[in-house]
């Protein structure tokens, strides 16, 4: 029997002190203490019968594997693209890239240009340099792929009416947009991925 | 001069091809990872994602080549322009027959390291795009599109990664 006031171990500690986990010196301690004390070696045989009886259940196999779930549950590491943000950018470049040439062609695009080259001392005088850059790059461009059209190797584009372009164009986005939004939809993708 | 063209292509593009797969694949191991994961699960799924983009894309191309065109001298700009989504396919088809490389591999030859298995798997998947009409009209098209598709559902979607 212990001395009355002698601190006895905590459970964790006895847990601890029957798997063998305690430091050497205070596993000797415990020992020491259970030798004395009544009250944990009961303790310690109660724990001593329940791990045995743990140890002695047979593994039960799960009616479902809950590896994706907890998976998909952790934090990915690639970082993922937000399908509206990207939707909502490639809409609107792609409805600033069809207004310049109806700019080009609209009488306001006449005014603009008036009006840029009345600031040409400035920055845009800068910003038309670039566009000029640009139109003879793509002349390059243009002169290299029809230079690969040549042997046949890439068709040339017809000419292609303004409405047709801009059909083209809405169908191909309104395809993109419900295509995607469709074969991409969360609830779908998570029962798919299930076993 | 043009009848040696074609096998001088194959000879220089094929071991290229292999060689651009397996580095794509050493580069982005995420994203291949993802994408072949996604192709593997939904190839169904992935093809049709394939098709979709692949026409956006196109389209988005010749929507903005046409448009430079008939801008005439100021539509330099629009052609340049289409450059970006003629980039983001080629990138997004690159991609996808990476992981597509990555997935043969693995069924081709499992018991080997994961190089061995991208540099196998886009081997075999070149010299199939090879075969007369039908590698080069379905097989090449139908991987490039599900491997298209498998990078959209990579980007887009979580696809968890199997137990260790």
């Amino acid at each position: 029997m212990s001395e009355p006031g002698t601190k006895h171990p905590t459970e964790a500690e006895l847990q601890a002190y029957l798997d063998g986990e305690l430091q050497a010196p205070y596993q000797t301690t415990v020992a020491e203490h259970v030798l004395g004390c009544l009250a944990c070696t009961r303790r310690l045989e109660q724990l001593g019968s329940l791990f045995a009886l743990i140890e002695s259940m047979p593994d039960l196999a799960l009616g479902k594997d809950l590896s994706p779930e907890v998976l998909r549950a952790l934090p990915s590491g690639l970082k993922r693209l937000p399908l509206l943000a990207m939707l909502e950018a490639a809409a609107a470049v792609a409805l600033a890239a069809l207004g310049l040439p109806w700019l080009a062609s609209s009488g306001l695009g006449g005014d603009l240009a008036q009006a840029l080259q009345g600031w040409g001392s400035t920055g845009l005088g800068e910003l038309n340099q670039l566009v000029a850059g640009l139109n003879a790059l793509a002349g390059g461009l243009r002169q290299g792929l029809q230079g690969l059209a040549t042997p046949g190797i890439l068709p040339s584009l017809p000419p292609i009416p303004a409405s047709q372009i801009w059909l083209l164009g809405g169908s191909a986005a309104l395809l993109w947009a419900v295509g995607n939004g469709l074969l991409l939809r969360r609830s779908v993708i998570r029962r798919k991925e299930r076993p | 001069m043009r009848e040696g063209l074609g096998p001088l292509l194959v000879l220089i593009g094929a071991p290229g091809l292999v060689c651009l797969l397996t580095l794509v694949t050493v580069l982005f191991p995420r994203i291949a990872g993802a994408a072949q994961r996604s192709a593997a699960a939904m190839p169904g799924r992935s093809l049709l994602l394939g098709v979709v983009n692949l026409l956006f894309f196109t389209a988005l191309v010749v929507v903005l080549t046409a448009a430079g065109e008939r801008a005439g001298a100021g539509g330099g700009l629009l052609e340049v322009l289409a450059l970006a989504p003629a980039l983001v396919l080629a990138s997004g088809l690159t991609l996808g027959l990476a992981a597509m490389s990555a997935l043969i591999g693995d069924r081709l030859v499992s018991q080997r390291g994961p190089i061995s298995q991208v540099v196998v798997g886009a081997a075999a998947l070149v010299l199939a795009g090879l075969t007369p009409f039908l590698g080069w009209l379905l097989f090449f098209p139908y991987i490039a599109l599900v491997g298209l598709g498998g990078v959209v559902i990579g980007l887009f979607s979580r696809v968890p990664e199997p137990p260790a």
